[in-house]
């Protein structure tokens, strides 16, 4: 993007900060202990992984696909995180290296199908089920052994307000900005998601392009994983399903559309923080749990509905 | 010739696959025995049926499992144990799910919410209106008519297996011999030629999520019919499995392109595969993997054999 | 002389349809090469094999010595071949300078861009070119025509160009706009490139090219030296016939009016006002993109309008396209790949999709019915396939029309649209089409064409009504229905008298 066009696209997400500073506010009035310290460092835990996750899935999104196997890759994550204890495989690094491993495969296996011509939501439902397989195989309940300092260090707080998992995904964060709106790369993914055509025949490298993507949504799985890690402090292999939807809604809800070429992460940043604010806030107003779903449904559903309504430039030809 | 290997292609695999299960273990491929594997195919198969009609013109449909969960924990609660309440809980479930399946076809349709969005959304609510109703534990329990049906036999026939061969013949009917079904052919293939042509392709589709709705609550009822209770994880794989068996069945994903008798033997063929994974005592975690090779397997074949039959 | 570029002997086909058979040609550096020859000729195709996009079935390529059986889109790339189609290939929700260095930007170590240098590297190019560039800030989408003509032309041009092959670049453009593209392909041209131009406009071809290559029906037909050829000639060439045979013999007795359109605005048009007579060809031509489309679109209501439509008197009103299928109003569509056919599906039901609801009982499809309409289609146009069953993606090009055309027709219309009726037509087909449609006039139905070939028009249509802006200019009639006449009316000139 160039200069100009960065500040409409920031422009475009202030709707959404603005319904983020609302929600605050809201919360904030109705219920006094929401705005303590304590619960706004809840909170960002529950941003964290998400956040991560969310950023991966915005590239894939961008591209007209989705990632429905992010979910799989982060309980495969912690199902291998938490071999920490079996035999000679205890170093955490290790363990660590293997998940990044294994995820990069996944992304890879993605990216490559995709490009080849099988469609997104069944090719990561393929990939989705093939790693939730290897995550059971591996921890077939809830449990296993992390490495202590593993796990200590990615739930650290310190300074009274900050975080390693906070600190993880801001990076994390600010580097998949900086990929995106500064990079070559970015912008072949920009244009593959607009017009797959008219970029391959400018000289876009297609391929890569889509299969980078991928991998970055895998990778992103893997660091969300780790970071759960730091919550649950052991394995679970059915752990990360939430993170699918949860990501898918954080990109749509921050403005990202389907159609492919349009949105962004600042967008994906919004969304992420209003879902993940969401249990936090009806945890606050006593909102029977399971009630909960039904709100993130209909938030999806309406959000999408608003930004396509009021946002996107593509339609279905037939409308 | 290429078409011809590529339809019965997936015959001769059911067939091996039914071959290899004789050879592992002999009494499984008694006829009683197939043709219970084949009874318990069948709610799959309908809510396969479901979900390749949505698929054929160009959507898909999500929110499979929920639609089960909701149709097993409303027949539960409403029969509860008393045979007379089947004939309510039958009506008000199939009710449900053409309501649910046209709520889905309205978002879709006509405010513009892309399909994986509006069913993935509708299954979240569904789920969480089933959780909160029932909360976190469904009671009741299924006695008469249903549970006959799933479980009884007619000479030796189950009468799920009457009724789905009923059901999926209607459906033929309808698909080949139709306007209807031209209709869902056409959106399917190109909706914006099929619109100026004059077919009112936002109507057709909706109807179509309808009767997907329609026919994943009989496939809930089956199922509820089946295992008798309420069960909250019941049909968690149905979503996935519906998507490879039309995938299986050689439906393109995009739309346009569909016989449903090869979804209904790619239904047969994945539990067919179930079973035999089942006898080699592979856990449920191989089940998956297996299943998710099969979906990446099978895609990957039929796009290579409609590249090359295409240049 | 030494060559730039040298095609040998290409051959392709798609399934059915032989696009290539066996094309010669030969570039040389500097040189503007016109490529010409009618819908379906070859162009397109060749021109895709040059870009990469495509793989010949047999022949090969010699690029300044190098020989390769085929090329792909990098090494066509690397070569300096760009194209620039009439579909313009940007990205459209990208800006201009995002399309401008796409696949081209300057990076550093990690991919990172350079903005301040990339911009400087685009105003440096324009000025060394002569090219003024639009607003760089501006989305693709949001410019009008000529400006992401421009743009399309300057992306090709800025990133090393030695061959730049321009599909139909002056369709879209006014006399004025062709002038500046002229301008530009000069500079090149003084600068060492070879430019390959197709245009349908044969004068066109005489102010600018140096040497004129002509296919017809996918073969190589001559290639000689522009000032060599006159325009009768290249007529014949690429149509095998004089002009008087190509086209039925036009009608001089027509019937009372049959659609009167008064105020009608439509998208682009606006205050249309035309009156349009039984058993009459009326054309409705003028540059691409003046309003024909929408007007047209209005009319059977898949674009809003306002205005009044009467047909035989009585007044329409029509807001969807089933209004105007009850009204006995039916559209064939320019694009038939994509808002014509089904192509996935059989031949039979793309044929019956207008119609199903004559053709069965109770919903339920009436064997019978159905063959009755299918089998007359086929054989009032000459469709040959193998089978009514077989997929219509199984087609050459020109039956594919035909059962564009014959979708529409089933519905037994009293007045029939068409968009671009040969496009992508071979020579035989549009004989055969053009018979067709002058035969069902003289039985009594109406018929509308919209094409940009003003050659087509001329040949079919009793009077053409010529747009521009939006705005029907005129109305020619008679002897007025001349070559001249056309272009003055489509830049919007006064009709020499």
């Amino acid at each position: 993007m160039s200069y100009n066009s960065s500040f409409k696209y920031i422009k475009r997400s202030l709707p959404l900060f603005a319904v983020l500073v609302i929600m605050f506010a809201f919360t904030g009035i109705l219920s006094p202990t929401f705005l303590k310290v304590e619960n706004m460092m809840n909170i960002m835990l529950r941003l964290s992984p998400l956040l991560v996750a969310s950023c991966g899935q915005t590239f894939v999104i961008l591209l007209s696909g989705i990632d429905m196997s992010l979910g799989a890759v982060v309980s495969l994550t912690t199902s291998v995180i938490a071999l920490g204890s079996i035999g000679s495989i205890s170093s955490p690094i290790l363990l660590v290296f293997l998940s990044f491993a294994l995820g990069i495969g996944f992304g890879l296996l993605n990216g490559y199908f995709v490009y080849k011509g099988i469609a997104p939501i069944i090719m990561t439902i393929g990939t989705s089920v093939i790693a939730k397989g290897i995550a059971l195989i591996i921890r077939p309940i809830p449990g296993g052994m992390v490495s202590l300092e593993l796990a200590e260090f990615l739930g650290l707080e310190f300074g009274g307000i900050f975080s390693v998992p906070m600190i993880i995904s801001f990076s994390f964060f600010l580097f998949l900005m900086w990929i995106l709106h500064w990079t070559r790369f970015g912008r072949h993914l920009y244009a593959t998601g607009a017009n797959r055509d008219a970029a391959k025949r400018a000289g876009v490298e297609v391929k890569k392009t889509i299969i980078l993507a991928y991998v970055i949504s895998s990778i992103s799985a893997v660091v969300c994983g780790l970071l759960v890690v730091g919550q649950i402090w052991s394995g679970d292999a059915l752990i990360g399903e939430v993170y699918t939807m949860d990501s898918v809604t954080s990109v749509l809800v921050g403005g990202t559309t389907f159609t492919g070429g349009e949105g962004g992460l600042l967008g994906t940043f919004a969304g992420a923080f209003i879902i993940s604010m969401l249990s936090n806030i009806l945890n606050m107003l006593n909102v029977f749990s399971y009630f909960q779903y039904i709100i993130k449904g209909l938030i999806l559903i309406v959000s999408i509905f608003i930004s396509f309504r009021f946002f996107s430039r593509r339609r279905k030809v037939y409308e | 010739m290429r078409s011809i290997l590529k339809n019965t292609i997936l015959y001769f695999l059911l067939l091996g696959i039914i071959v290899v299960i004789g050879i592992i273990s002999p009494q499984s491929v008694l006829p009683n025995q197939l043709m219970i594997v084949i009874a318990q195919s069948v709610p799959l198969i309908l809510a396969a049926a479901g979900q390749s009609i949505v698929i054929l013109v160009g959507g898909i449909d999500l929110s499979i499992y929920s639609v089960i969960m909701l149709t097993n924990v409303v027949s539960c609660s409403i029969i509860a144990g008393n045979p007379e309440n089947n004939l309510t809980a039958i009506v008000v479930c199939l009710l449900l799910g053409v309501l649910v399946g046209l709520i889905n076809g309205l978002g879709i349709n006509y405010a513009g919410i892309p399909d994986f969005v509006m069913t993935l959304g509708m299954s979240v609510i569904l789920q969480g209106i089933v959780y909160t109703y029932s909360k976190g534990s469904p009671i009741g329990s299924i006695r008469g008519f249903l549970a006959t049906l799933s479980n009884g036999k007619l000479w030796s026939i189950p009468y799920s297996v009457i009724f789905v061969s009923v059901v999926v013949g209607l459906l033929m009917f309808m698909l080949y011999k139709t306007t209807f079904g031209k209709r869902l052919y056409a959106t399917g293939g190109n909706a914006v030629a099929s619109k100026i042509s004059g077919v009112k392709v936002k109507l057709i589709r909706t109807t179509a999520y309808a009767l997907c709705g329609l026919l994943t609550a009989m496939s809930g009822l089956m199922l509820s019919g089946f295992v008798r209770v309420a069960s909250l994880g019941l049909g968690s794989d149905y979503v996935m499995n519906s998507i490879a068996a039309t995938i299986l069945g050689g439906a393109a994903f995009s739309g346009g392109l569909l016989r449903l008798e090869n979804t209904v033997v790619g239904a047969l063929l994945l539990g067919f595969l179930m079973n035999l994974l089942t006898i080699l005592n592979v856990a449920q975690s191989g089940k998956y993997i297996m299943q998710g090779i099969v979906i990446v397997g099978i895609a990957y074949a039929y796009l290579i054999f409609r590249r090359s039959s295409n240049e | 002389m030494d060559k730039e570029l040298e095609v040998i002997d290409i051959h392709k086909s798609f399934g059915a349809t032989k696009a290539l058979r066996g094309v010669n040609i030969v570039l040389r550096p500097g040189e503007i090469h016109a490529l010409l020859g009618e819908n379906g000729a070859g162009k397109s195709t060749l021109v895709k094999i040059l870009a990469g996009v495509l793989k010949p079935d047999a022949g090969s390529i010699v690029i300044r010595g190098n020989a390769h059986d085929y090329l792909d889109v990098k090494k066509s790339f690397d070569y300096g071949i760009r194209t620039v189609y009439q579909e313009m290939d940007l990205i459209d929700d990208m800006t201009v300078i995002d399309n401008l260095m796409l696949a081209k930007e300057k990076t550093s170590t990690f991919g990172r861009m350079k903005y301040p240098q990339m911009l400087d590297e685009v105003n440096k190019m324009s000025k060394l070119r002569g090219v003024e560039l639009p607003d760089l800030d501006a989305r693709v989408s949001d410019l009008d025509i000529i400006h992401k003509q421009i743009t399309a032309i300057a992306r090709a041009v800025f990133s090393g160009c030695k061959i730049l092959i321009l599909d139909e670049p002056t369709a879209v453009l006014n006399e004025v706009e062709r002038d500046k593209l002229f301008k530009i392909m000069m500079t090149l041209k003084s600068q060492g490139s070879s430019i390959v131009f197709i245009s349908h406009r044969l004068e066109e071809v005489f102010m600018i090219t140096d040497v004129v290559t002509v296919l017809k029906d996918g073969a190589y037909v001559s290639t000689a030296c522009t000032s060599e050829m006159t325009e009768g000639k290249l007529v014949e060439l690429m149509s095998g016939r004089k002009l008087s045979d190509l086209y039925p013999q036009k009608n001089s007795e027509f019937g009372p009016p049959v659609l009167e359109i008064e105020g009608f605005s439509s998208g682009i048009a606006k205050e249309v006002n035309l009156e349009i007579r039984a058993k009459e060809i009326f054309g409705i031509g003028g540059l691409v993109g003046q309003g024909q489309e929408d007007l047209v679109k209005g009319l059977i209501g898949l674009v809003d309008h306002v205005g009044s439509v009467r047909k035989q008197g009585r007044s329409l009103k029509i807001r969807r396209i089933e209004d105007a299928f009850k009204n006995s109003i039916s559209y064939v569509s320019a694009d038939r790949k994509s808002e014509g056919l089904v192509l996935c599906r059989p031949i039979y039901e793309n044929i019956i999709l207008s119609v199903l609801g004559r053709v069965s009982r109770h919903g339920v499809l009436d064997r019978e019915l159905s063959s009755a309409v299918v089998n007359r289609m086929i054989r009032l146009l000459s469709i040959k396939s193998g089978s009514e069953k077989d997929p219509v993606s199984s087609l050459s090009g020109g039956n594919q029309q035909k059962v564009s055309l014959s979708k529409s027709l089933a519905l037994n219309p009293e007045i029939l649209i068409l968009h671009e009726p040969t496009r992508g037509v071979d020579i035989q087909t549009r004989f055969e089409i053009y018979k067709v449609l002058r035969s069902l006039v003289n039985e009594g139905m109406t018929i509308i064409v919209i094409s940009s070939e003003a050659v087509e028009l001329l040949g079919l249509c009793d009077r053409i009504a010529v747009m521009y802006e939006g705005q029907v200019k005129g109305v020619l009639e008679g002897d007025k229905v001349t070559e001249e006449n056309l272009i003055a009316l489509a830049n919007d000139q006064e009709v020499p008298v």
